[in-house]
């Protein structure tokens, strides 16, 4: 199982942090300050960190020179949004910027984004009775490979990524056919309708009402 | 044009047309009264010939015997005096020569302005050369005798000529040392200009510390004293609003961070809400975090609007008795205090102190509660208040908490400042101290802090009114 340390000292956001990782299958520890996430990484390891900057004592820049040797792949949480500071962050070795205020999809994208980068992520995913292999890029149900076009596959994996959470028309849209949603468009909807029909989860895949889609999985 | 040029042309100038002006004048001068004394000369010369003549001519012979002693006498007068320099011509009645020197050309229209008895003189030219032609008549027996004599003034031209050419020379070696003098002058006298306006360009460039190292006593000295002034003053205005520029840079880089955290907690568990199935527990879980956040929030708005509001508006101070007023806080304070095991001690002395009333407890009761976070288990807090003048008092808040350390001191009234980073606290904003400064200042005083690490806090409010 991947192993995530979160080095956020607001309670809250370390929380919402916490809550939604391991709903998504990683298993997470909690750092408050700097000098807690250095003992930490001392007595385990770790296969991601998320660290905040501006934590009392001794602050984020410091703990990610103990980290670089340690060639353990870091996204910084910061409220800073400046270019100087990513700049900064990310010639210290960050592998990349998360920047407060973040919505949760974009957190679990970025953490995904950097464990593949690794390939730390599972390659061969088995869920809802599929398994997909994201490097062959093939689904395959009851040993049978079924058929997705290119924009069905990307659909799928934004699912299965996000699972349980409520996808809206306008993200779905901006993430797999890029530009902005007019509101309007079928696109989104046949699209849903042929990769349920196709992979057989009518049940799985739910409509929300008014909003968009949810994938469905009880863990 | 630079002025160093301006002030040397002009000087120049001047000087060359004045000295030529009055150079030209006085050599005419001269030669005008040189003039004046050779033609006087001429003409003494001219009326002692005619004596002369007069005397020796005969007298009531035949007019061919006096015709002929005419002719005589003139050669005799002519060959007698004629020299180099004089000519002689004599001429009878119907104006005919009767003896002349040589060959120099008289000016035969002398002879007709003349009237009897009279004599009359003017300058010729002939040949290259002047000359003074003077004339007079003489009545004889036989008639009327024309006299005139040429002299050669050559000289006193040939004087002019030389002393206009020797003066030309003179102005032109003036021209060089005035030149060089003057050059040398304004250098001198400008170069403080210079200087100036070397000290304005470093200043337009950003040295605003640079100033006009000037010393002279005279108005270009006054000019860069003033200027130095207006640097003076200009350069602690842009300091000051450096300063403000970057403590406002600072305080919407610190606003930023203090509204985007409780901003990513909202934003983060109202997304779960909206987007997840989510187990009861959790959800009332996140309901919370988004309501204590969002009170985070709420604070944080009241207590930088309360900044505002005593930044920028003007109170009216009222007589207000001090003792009421510590009272007041106690009753505002009591219950509170009980809770966390505070005591809390106030001695006032009955007097009237004139002061915004409702900011007075603002500042009081911020210190008070700072106070209180200080103490950990119980403690006591002092409050106390006097009068040390006639227009000021103090006020002391000292409680026995865990103290200050002291490299934070300087830094507690900073907006956003807090000693404890550590965020599992009493969520306070960061915004109090900085009010209460506000608000000290606002009556004229000052506030001081002494600590010590375990031992406590006391406050010192120095205040007028």
């Amino acid at each position: 199982m991947i192993r995530i340390l979160i080095v956020e000292d607001e309670k809250a956001i370390s929380d919402l942090i916490r809550m939604n990782l391991f709903e998504a299958g990683y298993f997470c520890d909690c750092a408050f300050d700097g000098m807690t996430a250095v003992n930490m990484l001392d007595e385990n390891k770790y296969d991601l960190i998320l660290l905040d900057i501006l934590l009392p004592e001794v602050d984020g820049y410091e703990v990610m020179e103990y980290v670089k040797p340690l060639e353990v792949p870091v996204i910084f949480l910061t409220a800073k949004a400046s270019v100087d500071d990513r700049v900064k962050g990310l010639k210290l070795g960050a592998d990349d910027y998360l920047v407060k205020p973040f919505e949760i999809i974009e957190l679990l994208a970025r953490v995904e984004a950097v464990l593949r980068r690794y390939n730390l992520s599972q390659s061969i995913i088995e869920i809802g009775g599929l398994t997909v292999d994201t490097k062959a890029r093939t689904v395959k149900k009851e040993n049978l490979e079924i058929p997705l076009t290119k924009k069905e596959y990307e659909l799928l994996i934004f699912f299965i990524n996000n699972k349980n959470i409520a996808l809206f028309r306008d993200k779905i849209y901006e993430k797999i056919w890029g530009g902005d949603y007019m509101g309007d468009s079928r696109t989104v909807d046949l699209h849903v309708q042929r990769l349920r029909k196709k992979l057989g989860w009518e049940q799985l895949i739910t409509a929300v009402y008014k909003v968009g889609y949810r994938l469905e999985i009880n863990q | 044009m630079k002025l160093s040029w301006k002030v040397f042309f002009s000087t120049l100038i001047i000087t060359i047309l004045t000295f030529s002006i009055g150079g030209y004048f006085l050599i005419s001068a001269v030669f005008q009264s040189a003039l004046h004394r050779e033609s006087s000369s001429a003409l003494e010369e001219n009326k002692m010939l005619r004596s002369y003549f007069g005397a020796v001519i005969p007298t009531a012979t035949s007019e061919a015997q006096s015709k002929l002693a005419m002719i005589n006498i003139s050669d005799s007068i002519i060959s007698h005096f004629t020299n180099d320099k004089l000519s002689i011509r004599i001429s009878d009645d119907a104006q005919n020569i009767i003896a002349q020197s040589d060959n120099i050309n008289f000016d035969m229209n002398l002879l007709k302005q003349l009237e009897d008895n009279s004599m009359s003189y003017k300058t010729i030219e002939y040949n290259g050369s002047y000359y003074i032609q003077t004339a007079s008549v003489l009545q004889t027996f036989t008639g009327k005798v024309y006299l005139e004599t040429i002299h050669d003034i050559s000289s006193i031209f040939t004087d002019r000529q030389n002393l206009f050419s020797f003066y030309r020379k003179l102005i032109f070696c003036m021209l060089v040392i005035n030149g060089l003098l003057v050059f040398f002058m304004t250098l001198w006298t400008l170069s403080p200009l210079k200087r100036l306006s070397n000290t304005t360009r470093e200043i337009a460039k950003g040295k605003y510390s640079d100033r006009a190292a000037i010393q002279t006593k005279d108005e270009i000295g006054l000019l860069a004293d003033d200027f130095n002034k207006m640097a003076d003053s200009l350069e602690t205005k842009i300091r000051d609003l450096e300063a403000t520029t970057i403590s406002q840079r600072d305080f919407i880089g610190s606003f930023a961070h203090e509204i985007k955290t409780p901003l990513t907690s909202i934003i983060g568990y109202a997304d779960m809400l909206r987007s997840k199935k989510m187990s009861e527990e959790n959800r009332i879980l996140a309901s919370d975090y988004i309501f204590n956040e969002g009170k985070r929030l709420e604070a944080l708005s009241l207590k930088l609007l309360d900044l505002l509001v005593v930044k920028n508006h003007k109170f009216e101070m009222k007589e207000v008795n001090m003792k009421e007023l510590f009272n007041n806080i106690k009753g505002i304070m009591e219950l509170t205090l009980t809770d966390s095991n505070i005591m809390l001690q106030i001695s006032a002395e009955d007097i009237q102190i004139r002061v915004e009333a409702d900011l007075m407890k603002t500042l009081i009761l911020n210190l008070v509660d700072n106070a209180r976070k200080a103490i950990k288990e119980s403690g006591i807090i002092s409050l106390t208040g006097k009068r040390i003048s006639d227009d000021r008092f103090i006020i002391i808040v000292k409680d026995n908490g865990k103290g200050i350390p002291a490299e934070e001191l300087s830094r507690i009234t900073e907006i956003f400042y807090m000693v404890d980073k550590s965020r599992f606290r009493d969520k306070g904003v960061g915004i109090g101290l900085s009010l209460c400064k506000e608000i000290v200042e606002l009556h004229g005083g000052e506030m001081k802090f002494e600590s010590q690490i375990d031992m406590g806090t006391s406050v010192y409010l120095d205040l007028r009114g």
